[in-house]
């Protein structure tokens, strides 16, 4: 397995992480029967819930892309180049779950930038 | 690189055009400090922020289907001419997708979107047979 998809599988269960803290932080504000109902009115979880919740999403939409990434790599050709870059998403991605729920303005941002960054060169290195 | 593979990088960059683009008016709405803020609360988003941001969210849903058409057609080893049209037709629909949203095409956003939708179970059907 390249490094690239072995960033791809820790991405995967960092997501699985990020799906059951905002489960747990979901049903204690909201309440488990809430989270049980088909949610017709919709939840809206505020506080730090709210947050882990966010920062849930936002992964679905760069976890995606970093799937495309790791997979166009794995077919070019791993280099020590893609292999930072998959690692550099990965250490961005764990770091921006906290930056989310305790507000680190502007790092929050700046953490998100730099994993879209590294997902966009892995592609460009891909196709080069 | 197929042309499979080559649509799919195609397919990463218009999802940071939409990445780009909904950026670009979420901060027009809300400033620097409103979108580097955790966002607590209500979000008063102008329509065009709101449309981009609900294509953005299509946009990750469909791309997962196509993933997983691209590589199905990989490792079966079943590209052909079929599975690389349909492949670009996914890219054309998708790029379509984004001003038929913010610009508010109707009915041509949802055609596009069905033609997108077909391309890619075109794919996973060929890769099946």
């Amino acid at each position: 397995m390249t490094p690239e998809l072995t960033a791809l599988a820790l991405a995967a269960l960092l997501q699985v992480a990020q799906l059951a803290l905002y489960s747990v932080a979901g049903q204690l504000q909201a309440g488990t029967r809430a989270a049980l109902k088909p949610r017709d009115d919709g939840i809206q979880l505020t506080g730090k819930p709210g947050r882990i919740h966010r920062a849930l999403n936002n992964h679905f939409e760069g976890l995606i892309l970093f799937a495309i990434a790791a997979l166009l790599s794995a077919h070019a050709g791993s280099s020590a180049f893609t292999a930072a870059c998959g690692w550099i998403y990965l250490a961005a991605r764990i770091l921006y779950v906290p930056a989310y729920v305790f507000g680190w303005v502007p790092w929050r941002s700046l953490i998100w930038l730099t994993g879209l960054v590294a997902t966009t060169l892995m592609i460009l290195a891909a196709l080069l | 690189m197929t042309p499979e593979l080559a649509a799919l990088a195609a397919t990463a960059f218009i999802h940071l055009a939409a990445v780009g683009w909904s950026q670009k008016c979420l901060t027009d709405d809300i400033g620097k400090e409103g979108n580097a803020a955790p966002r607590d609360g209500e979000l008063n988003l102008s329509t065009r922020t709101n449309r981009l941001r609900r294509a953005l969210a299509n946009h990750t849903e469909n791309i997962g289907p196509f993933i997983i058409a691209v590589v199905l057609v990989e490792l079966t080893g079943t590209n052909g001419p079929l599975t690389a049209m349909a492949a670009w037709v996914f890219v054309a629909a998708r790029t379509l997708y984004l001003p038929a949203y913010a610009f508010g095409w109707v009915p041509w956003r949802s055609l596009i979107y069905t033609v997108g939708l077909l391309a890619t179970f075109t794919m996973i059907v060929r890769s099946l047979f």
